[in-house]
This record gives C-alpha cells, structure tokens and sequence, in this order.
C-alpha cells in the first residue's frame, strides 16, 4: 500500500516536473512568439503593425523637428518639454527628445523580417501566388520604413545605432556583431542606401 | 545551499537522539482543575507509551501508574485546550490547570488545513484568532481586526460590500502584491482586488465570498511557517479554515445566527451656510469679476432686498443631509449538522443585507457552504466544500469625480438651491433641479460653476455590481497506517462579476454632463471571470518516537492555475434617460478588454519533531516554479526555512509562577511570484490603427525575469504566568526584501518604455507585543483585558540604477500629487511642497522675494512655500518627503467583562503617526472657484497684515496656493472604539424552543479621537500600497448599532 501510494505521488511529481508547457502561458489577448506568423493573414496585420509605431514616431518627429522650424510655435499653455524643445534648451530627459520610438520601429521591422523568414520556410512553396507577390512587397517595404528610421534618427540626432537583430532579449549594446554605431549622418545614409540596394 | 541542507539534517538527527536519563516516576497523582479554580470531571489523561489512559473523577483526581520513566503526559478534556507534560520534568504540578477553550481574546489552537497545533507547542511567529472572538463585523477582515499584532487591517469605506486593506509586516513588494495569501481550507485564494473601473472607487472585499459565521479560524503565518507556500509566501500567509463536516458529535444540530441594526452616517465635513457662502461669493467674486454690478446680475442673490429670481435661492439646503441618511443591516446564518458514523454534513445558508448611509445603496448577499465528509471505508474518506455565493449590490460612485460622486457634489452644491425645480410663486415641483436652472443670466460674464443636484446622483445614477461566485473543494484522504494519511485535494473556483453603471443627464439635465462635458449621459458595462484550479497530493507523517519525540512530516505536491479575463464597454449619448443600454449610445463607444494567465507548482516538505515537550525544531522546504520566470532564468526557486522553539518552562527548571515560556528563533527564505506573466515574454499584441486592427511587438522583455525574494530573521518570545493569568508575547523581525521588481531605465535603442529587472531591495525590521491579563477568573465573574502593539519600519535600499521613483496620480482627476520610493528612505512618502504659513502683508512678500510656479510674484495671502534650493523661485526641485500612510506603531485594546452569564466586551484600535493626503479637504478649501466650501475658509486671509491660517480667496489660484503641500497632509492618527458589545448568554432553552444561545448588542465605530479633520482617519482607496492614506472621497465609515441573537436548537 505505501510503495503504491510513493510510487504514485513520484509519478504525480514527475509528470509536473517533466512538462515543460505546464508554465507557459498563452491568454487570449495576446499572441506568444511562436505562434506568430502562421497563417496569411498576419503577414499584412504585422506590416500594419509596424505602421502603427511608425505612427507613434510621427509625432514625435513632429514636435522634434517642426517646433524648431517655422512651422509651429508653442504656446504658454504647452507641455514645458515641447517649450524648451522650442527654445533649444537642455533636452536631456526630455520625453519629446527621447529617440526610443524611432527604435521602436527599427526593432519592429526587424522583427517582422525575420518572422517572414520563418514563415516562408514554414510555408515553401505552398504560398499561393498573390500572397507570395504580397510577401515581397511586404518586406520591401519594412526595409524602406526602416530607413526612414534611420533617416529621422540621422536628421534629428546625427549619429544612430544600426542593428538587424530583433532584440527578443536586452543584449549587450557594445556586442559588436550585432550593434553598429554610426556617429554622422553619412555613414547613416550610407548604411541605408546599402539596405535598399542589396535588400536582406 | 547545500551547506545549509546538511546542518539541517544535522540538527533534526540530533532531536531525534534520546537525550539523558529521565527521572523515576512509578505513580503519578494528580488533579485537575480548569482556570476558574473548579475540578474537571472526566478529562482524559494520557501516557504516551502503550497510550495507558485514566479518567479524573469529580474531584478531578486521577492516578497514573507509568511502566517507564519517560514519555510524556496528556490531558483532554471537552471544552478545554489539551495540555502535555513531559512525565521526566523535576516539577510536574500536582494540580494542572487547564485553560478552556471559551477564554475571551484567548487563542490556544492554531489551525493548518490537515491538523492543529495547540499554541503551547508551536513558536508565536504564528498567531491564531478563533471564532469565539471574532468580532461581529460583516466581513472576515472586520471580525479579526487588531486581534493579531503586525496585521495592519484598515478598512476602506463605508459603501456596502467593500472590505479592508490588509498589510503584515510593511513593504516587501512594489510591482508585485504586496498583501498577504490567503489560504482558505488549504487553498490559495487571491480574489479581486481591483478598484472597479466601471464603478468608480468602488473596491469590493476581496474576502466577500467567506461569511464571518462559517470561519472557526484565522491562523497568521508571520514567520518560517510561510516558507511552504514558497514564491506565494513573502507577504507573510493568512490561513482561513471554515467549518467542516468533522464533528465526532453525531447529534443533528440546527443553529441561528442574526443581526438586526442600523448603519448612521459618520462625520462630514462643516460647509458655508447661505450666508456665509454668499460672503464667500462676493469676496472671491471681485477677484473674477471687475464690477459688483456685473456679479450681481449674474448673481442676484447678492443683492440687498428681493428681486425676481429670490424664489430660487431662498434655501438653507443641507445637500450632505439630503443624500446620508440611516441604513437596515442584518445578517442571518442558519445552520444544520450532523449525520451518522459514515456520512456528516454541516451545511449554511446565509442572507446578509447591508444598508449604505449613502442613499439607495446596498449589497445583498445569499450564500450556502455544504460541508459533506464520507467514510468510504476504514481507511478512505472523501470531504468536500461546496461554497456558493451571489451577491447583488445597488451602489454608487465614489472618487474625486465630483459630477458623479455624491458626496462631493453635496459638499460643492451651493446651500442656496432647493433639490427640486421650483415655481415663480413658490411652488416645488417633483422634477430634480436641474444643474443649471438657477443661471439665471442667459449671457453671464463668465460661465456659471455648476455642480450636478446631489441628490438627482443617488436617486436616479444606477450602478449595479452582480456577483456569481462558486468554491467547490475535493478531497480524498487515505490512511495508510497508523501513522500516514495521503490527501489528494482538488479545487475549482469560479467568480464572475458583472458591474454597469448608467449616469443619467439627457432627460432631466440635473447631473453634469461626462467625458470633458460632451457625454450628457453614460453608459458603462464590465464583467469579469476569474477560474482557478487547484490539484494538490501530499502526505501527512506523524508518530511519538521513542517516547518523547512527537515527529510530523508532511510532504505534496500542488498546482494552481488561473485565468481572468475583465471587459468594459462604454459609450454616451442615449436618446433619453430611458434608454440605458450600451447598444443605444451615439458618442465615443469604447472597450477595452484584458486576459491574465498565471500558473504555479510547488513541491514541500515539513519536518518538524517536538522532544520531550521541550524543544521543538522546524524544517519547511519549497521548491516552486511559476510562469513569471523568462526563457533564460531558472524557473524553481528554493524557498527552505528552519525554527527552533525552546519550551522552557517544561523543563523543570523555571519557577512554578512560569507556565509557559516558549522562546523562538527562525530564519526563512520566501519569494513573490504574483506578478504578471507578461513581464519577461516576448508577444505580440492586437493594436488598433485607424479601426484597424494590426499586431504589434511587446517592449523588450527581460527573459533574466524571475520570482522576488525576501529572507527574514524571526525571534519569538510567549510567556505565560500563573496559568494565563498574564500572558505575554514579543516578536522581534528583520527581513530584506530583494530581487524586487523595478521597472528600470534601459537605453532607448531598445525602444521600450518598461523594462522590469530584479534589482529592488527593501528592508523591513519591527517590533511586535501583545498583552493579555485575566485578573478575575472566578466561575461568577471574569475580567480580560489585553492589547497588542506593532511596528514595521520599512526602508528601500536599492531602486537599481535609480535612485528614485516618483508615482503620480493624474489618472485621478488630474490630481498633481505624488508619492516616492526614494533610496534611504521610508517607502511611498507624499512628495510635494512643504509650506510655511500665509503671507500676512506686503512686507513679508518682499523679505521672501520669492517667483510662484507660475514665474509671478506672491501677493500679501498667499501661502508662503519653502523654497529648498533657494533659487528664489518655487518650481519642482523645492518638493520634499512629507511623510506616509503608514504608522510608526498601531494595535488594539480589548477588554472583556463577564458577570454570570452577562457579559460586556469593548475593542479599541489606534493608529500612531500614519500621514493621509486629504484631498477632500483640499478640494474644499480650494477658494478657487463659487462652488460652496468647507467651513475652515472663514479663516481665510482677508485684509493687509490679517494672520490668517488660510490664504486668500482667488478665483482660480493664480499663485498656486493650492499645489500639492503639507497643506492638504495631515496626521490621521487615531484611537477609536471600534465595538462595543453586552451580551447574555443563555444555557438552558426557553420555552423547549431551543436549547442555548445568546442575545447581545452591538456598537461598531462608535467613538473616534483624532485630529484628522476629513471624515474618519480610517479608509482605504482600494489595495494599492501607492494609494494608501489617499483620502479620495469614499463614504466615510458608518457608526452601527445592531441587536443580534444566536439559538442552537
């Protein structure tokens, strides 16, 4: 009765202990890596994903560009970061100054790249023809937005920092395998000429 | 670690050797006596070896012949706590006291889920409260206010259904729950602890689904006992036992419990009067307008005499009067148990209905607990719980939304105005007042400061909250010997919560419109669904070893998985009032929805061996894995605490005046893991971009992510003289909380805003006592009095690469307060201004020469703010530490008087040097708009040179008078009575009706002696720690009166 008993409570125990799903969680709400791409219609809702950051960035290339142009002005009642954007102040921890959104999409079609890369190996050649035309566009134009990243980043802060890994962990920014720090806009537009040149 | 794993094998090896020779005892006389100095007849006496038992006669005189010198000695007798005596022990008493189990403000047991412990042989880092103390209070955390020292209750409000903030032992947390688990009958209950989004300000107990009446036991984990529940444990763990179906008693019993009372509004605060508000009026009105005459045709009730629109603003309404009032609150709990040798049952079933003194509020509970255990055969039996609740609550918006909080707006509502439309002659109508009907300028100079009719929001504003909750507990228990039970126990709980809310304002125009005054009406519907599983297996050791070694061990599995999902919906504009559902609003839909998925595992091991009733050795062991961990940190932690308790007054060696001396000392290992499992995944969430719905990618996660940590230090002391006579306990603690959760400033290449990491520290060191005197223990009359005292001083020691964290609270009505964690300091501090008095003249502007926030000069009545970096202007570098809501001690006070079968009981709690950020206050003495104001404002700066405590009166606050300062902090320290209570209990049944029972009445809330001036010092706004002693506008706590009655059939 007890070795039953033991032997049962072992077997429970190992079971737990040897499935690995048995923490993963997957709530409705969001999609875990793995599971994304996987089928054709999130190849066109994760390019408009992209858009969606690039929207965030818009803004932001907006109130940090423009208000040092003549095209806006800001008045008494503004936010104080978009006021001492507006008078060339000292921008350090200045929300609007912060090129993370930049980034944002830099690592989002980076991301979505790659998840096109698994996907179309997933898939072979099994894709029909329209959604493999729709493929290629599709990744053109990831590359495209990522260069206009690029571009802002080298227009607003003359120096960015080039990568075409996804960042699905915070990796070493001084590993340079994978970081590429450009420090002028020239190398900047260099790199992205070269991306639209020769693709990925 | 291995290290440690090999002295603890060590020391339990050498408790488990005999130690020395015992001394010759052949025969052994004795009586026994119960504290009231009467015999007991018919207690059992035990010897452990070969079990030999004897019986004690009516003198309750026994004699024990013992084969062997050694063992140990026990003593069982009904209605009183078992007691054991090592039979070696130099002075074992010829006469044994025996403490019964009704003692007042006495806990001998503590309960786990699989046995208890008597307190006498367990170190008091545990502490219990049993159901003969618990207080009459309509929920759990109520009934077991201040009876344990270290747990910090405080209870929210006084809206029907909500429930209390519960702290033990300080901070151990900051993104993750800070409050204690919850163990209900061995099952880890989280609840919904979220303030309603739909409901505003509205925090539901998070304990609604346990009735007061079906709890026999609250056991407190504080210390090494908490290990066992591995990354669940740091907050320290309540344990919740209801009544079971596990009475030896096989008589069918049938038993009532009521209460029958009346909820009376607490404290408001003093407003203007009409008089004193048109003052008001004119004085700040000159500050707006730059001609009387203007004023008063805006205002005509400014002017001398009768006018035309007189009839509108000839009253003296009391708004705060007209929405309060005295509310009905019973709660009933009928009961029946019973069954034969192979089936018992206990089953409930329970109404509580509880009136709100907030008009039209209140919260209906039904509830039913089937408790059924079957003896399947010798060796297997099956238990179950089956707990069943529904809960249908009419309520109303709290917070500092004034357009919808009832309270506020009565508090803002000018005394002036009648509730209802009125008649140029005179004549009132039925309809509400609209909320503009007295601007009698079509064309005002300014747009009027309106407020919504306060009494249109609790009379027509329908907020509903229906709950569906169901407990089901499974379990299978075989005994595979004498010595070992095997439990297998499953347990599946389910809650749906539906809230709406509709906010009328189309047909009748009295309540203001919503959403930046374009929403006219609102509709708000919310549900959410919380399923949690639970299957455990484990196995329960326990033997006498050698005589004198009582040895338990305990080792299982478990597993919990949880899914909750919340939904809110919400849109304005119907056609008319009439239409109150969200498929008819024309303006602004929106929903927003959320999912959460947790899981854990957690393999344990207890070992614990008592020897010869002197010493006693502890070891838990957790191992426990969650899906908090990220792909690339380790995903079980090791959780291993050890306690050594010392009893040294069984050792013979402590005068006989020392009944009990019990001296522990532990050291744990627990962690948190209730944090989101979303913190260290990469995933892809749904975006909507233009209306359409696109996928986009989580921050960076960090995939190092993993559980929190926190190591504590417990020493113990439990002494009791003279039988109980005095008793006396102390806790001393140090713990440091690490590897917390903070959400740390990374580079912006990794194009994340949050970035979590384990890089918190928090210290935590307290102090805990409890005192309790039984000076008058005869059978006639006995006296109890006692109190308890805690402290708990947290301090951060590490934020990572921050050296402060600032939390604001805009969410909140656009409120600029804040609090800080701040390295060095105390957890959680109101950061602002810190002031210095009011201006008095133009003189003392100039000595300070100081620039407001708004680069102007002060004026003579303003209030005058530090200016810490004297750069002659106030900005936001002049913010300093104002202190917190927690206190630098608290407790309580009890005192039981019983004459006969009368008896009289009275509970005080107080709360010593917690901080609370009146908002309400501040909102009231603003003097910056013609909303009326509190009464304080009449000693407002009015004249050059007046000293005044207030400043000046100007439309809009032009100087930032009213930022966020020491102003609005007050010391919301208290002692309060918080019940009252005369009861007679009856033994004998009246007219064959029943059998026994008791009468009593009850006061709750009833004094309170504090300088606070809002409400009651007493609230929480929800569990948040970043919201504690935020006095945001909830119903202040209600005074009750209640008459109760309690029969056993």
């Amino acid at each position: 009765m007890k070795h039953t008993v033991i032997a049962s409570l072992l077997a429970f125990a190992t079971v737990f202990a040897g499935c690995t799903d048995l923490f993963e969680t997957n709530p409705d709400n969001i999609t875990n890596v793995d599971d994304y791409i996987s089928r054709n219609d999130e190849i066109y809702k994760g390019f408009l994903g992209i858009l969606t950051k690039m929207q965030q960035a818009g803004d932001h290339a907006i109130f940090l560009s423009d208000t040092r142009g003549d095209f806006l002005e800001v008045t008494g009642n503004a936010p104080v970061a978009l006021q001492d954007i507006y008078n060339y102040r000292d921008t350090r921890g200045n929300a609007y100054a912060d090129p993370m959104c930049y980034y944002a999409v830099v690592i989002a079609c980076n991301d979505f790249i790659d998840k096109m890369r698994d996907y179309r190996e997933k898939v072979g050649n099994s894709m029909d023809d329209n959604t493999a035309t729709n493929f290629n566009a599709l990744i053109s134009s990831a590359l495209r937005v990522k260069v206009w990243a690029y571009y802002t980043l080298g227009r607003l802060y003359g120096k960015a920092v080039w990568f075409d890994d996804s960042l699905e962990a915070l990796t070493n920014l001084n590993d340079t395998r994978l970081f590429t720090w450009l420090n002028d806009m020239n190398a900047i537009v260099e790199k992205c000429l070269d991306l639209l040149d020769n693709g990925v | 670690m291995h290290m440690k794993t090999h002295t603890v094998i060590v020391l339990l090896l050498a408790l488990l050797l005999p130690f020395g020779l015992p001394a010759q005892v052949d025969t052994y006389t004795g009586r026994i006596v119960g504290t009231d100095g009467q015999p007991i007849q018919g207690a059992i006496v035990t010897y452990s070896y070969g079990s030999h038992s004897v019986v004690t006669d009516k003198n309750g005189s026994f004699t024990l012949e013992t084969p062997v010198q050694s063992g140990r000695m026990s003593i069982v007798a009904e209605g009183y706590y078992d007691r054991y005596y090592p039979l070696d022990s130099a002075n074992l008493p010829t006469t044994i006291v025996l403490t019964p189990t009704d003692a007042p403000g006495f806990a001998g047991r503590l309960q786990w889920p699989e046995y208890s412990v008597l307190r006498e042989r367990h170190g008091n880092t545990a502490q219990g409260i049993e159901k003969k103390d618990f207080k009459y209070g309509l929920t759990i955390d109520h009934a077991v206010q201040d009876a344990v020292s270290g747990l910090r209750v405080v209870r929210q409000g006084g809206m029907p259904g909500e429930g209390a903030y519960l702290n033990l032992r300080g901070l151990h947390s900051i993104v993750a729950t800070n409050a204690p688990l919850y163990v209900v009958n061995g099952i880890p209950h989280f609840g919904n602890d979220a303030v309603s989004r739909t409901i505003n300000g509205y925090a539901r107990s998070v304990l609604f689904n346990q009735n007061t009446r079906d709890i026999r036991n609250v056991t407190v984990l504080k210390g090494a006992d908490a290990a066992v529940y591995g990354s669940l444990g740091a907050n320290g763990v309540i344990l919740i036992e209801t009544e079971q179906a596990t009475s030896d008693n096989l008589e069918t019993r049938i038993s009532f419990s009521g209460q029958y009372g009346v909820s009376l509004p607490g404290r408001s605060l003093p407003v203007l009067g009409s008089e004193d508000y048109k003052a008001y009026l004119q004085d700040i009105g000159m500050t707006r307008y730059t001609l009387m005459t203007a004023l008063q045709a805006d205002y005509p009730f400014l002017q001398q005499g009768d006018h035309y629109y007189s009839y509108l603003f000839n009253h003296h309404t009391n708004w705060i009067r007209e929405v309060q009032g005295p509310a009905f609150v019973t709660d009933n709990v009928f009961r029946v148990e019973g069954g034969d040798e192979i089936a018992k049952y206990n089953i409930s079933f329970g109404y509580l209905s509880e009136g709100g003194v907030l008009n039209n509020t209140r919260s209906d509970r039904y509830h039913t607990l089937i408790n059924a255990n079957i003896l399947v055969s010798r060796h297997v039996d099956i238990f179950t719980n089956v707990g069943l609740y529904y809960v249908n609550s009419q309520l109303q918006e709290q917070g500092m939304q004034p357009t919808t909080n009832a309270l506020l707006s009565a508090y803002k509502a000018l005394p002036l105005l009648s509730p209802y439309e009125k008649e140029p002659d005179g004549t009132i109508l039925t309809h509400y007042a609209t909320y503009d009907g007295w601007n009698v300028n079509a064309n005002p100079s300014f747009p009027y400061d309106n407020t919504s009719n306060p009494l249109a929001i609790v009379n027509t504003l329908n907020a509903k909250d229906i709950i569906y909750d169901a407990n089901i507990r499974l379990g299978l228990n075989v005994k595979a010997n004498r010595f070992l039970t095997l439990t297998g126990l499953m347990n599946l709980y389910y809650n749906f919560t539906q809230e709406s809310i509709f906010i009328p304002g189309v047909t009748d125009k009295a309540i203001l419109p919503q959403y930046y005054g374009i929403g006219a009406n609102t509709v708000r519907k919310g549900i959410q669904e919380d399923r949690t599983n639970y299957f455990g297996l484990s196995g329960l050791y326990q033997r006498t070893l050698a005589d004198v070694h009582a040895f338990r061990a305990s080792a299982g599995v478990r597993y919990m998985g949880r899914t909750k999902e919340f939904d809110l919906s919400s849109g304005y504009n119907t056609a008319n009032d009439f239409y109150k559902t969200l498929g008819k609003v024309t303006d602004h839909p929106d929903i927003y929805g959320d999912n959460i998925e947790w899981k854990w595992l957690n393999y344990h091991l207890k070992m614990e061996d008592t020897w010869n009733e002197q010493l006693k050795g502890a070891f838990n062991l957790s191992v426990d894995g969650s899906s908090v961990s990220g792909l690339h940190a380790p995903r079980f932690g090791w959780f291993p605490s050890l306690s050594v308790t010392w009893m040294a007054a069984s050792t013979g060696l402590l005068p006989d005046a020392v009944s009990l001396l019990n001296v522990t000392a532990e050291v744990s290992r627990t962690g948190n893991s209730r944090f989101s499992s979303n913190y260290s995944k990469n995933y892809y969430q749904n975006t909507n971009f233009f209306n359409l719905g696109t996928i986009t990618r989580s921050n960076v996660p960090n995939t190092r992510l993993e559980w929190e940590k926190k190591d504590q230090l417990d020493l113990g002391l439990d002494l009791s003289l003279y039988e109980h006579l005095v008793n006396v306990q102390f806790n001393a603690f140090a713990a440091k909380a690490f590897d917390l959760l903070v959400a740390r400033q990374i580079s912006s290449v990794y194009g994340s805003a949050n970035y979590y990491d384990n890089v918190g520290v928090i210290g935590t060191k307290g102090l805990e006592a409890g005192l309790r005197l039984n000076p008058v223990r005869t059978k006639e009359l006995d006296w109890v009095l006692g109190a308890t005292i805690a402290t708990a001083r947290s301090v951060v020691r590490s934020l990572g690469n921050s050296r402060e964290l600032i939390t604001t609270y805009t969410n909140y009505n656009d409120d600029d307060a804040m609090t800080i964690l701040r390295v060095g300091a105390s957890p959680y501090q109101f950061y602002g201004y810190q002031t210095a008095g009011v201006y008095a003249d133009q003189v003392a502007v100039e000595a300070d020469d100081l620039t407001s926030i708004y680069g102007h000069p002060y004026q003579p009545g303003d209030v005058r703010f530090v200016d810490w970096d004297g750069n002659g202007e106030i900005n936001a570098k002049d913010k300093t530490l104002l202190g917190s809501a927690v206190p630098d001690f608290f407790g309580g006070l009890f005192t039981t008087i019983r004459f006969k079968a009368l008896s009289l009981e009275a509970h005080f709690g107080y709360s010593v040097g917690n901080k609370a950020y009146n908002a309400v206050r501040r909102s009231m003495e603003s003097m910056a708009t013609f909303h009326n104001q509190s009464e304080a404002i009449l000693n407002r700066w009015q004249m050059e040179g007046h000293q005044a405590a207030l400043p000046r009166a100007v439309y809009g606050d032009p100087s930032g008078n009213n930022l966020f300062s020491d102003r609005w902090i007050e010391d919301a320290s208290y002692l309060k009575l918080r019940d009252l209570t005369l009861r007679y209990t009856f033994q004998r049944g009246v007219l064959r009706l029943f059998r026994s029972g008791s009468v009593f009445v009850v006061g709750e809330n009833l004094i309170t002696c504090t300088k606070y001036l809002g409400g009651d010092p007493e609230f929480a706004y929800g569990y948040a720690e970043a919201l504690q002693g935020f006095d945001y506008a909830k119903v202040t706590l209600p005074r009750m009166v209640k008459l109760g009655i309690t029969l056993h059939f």
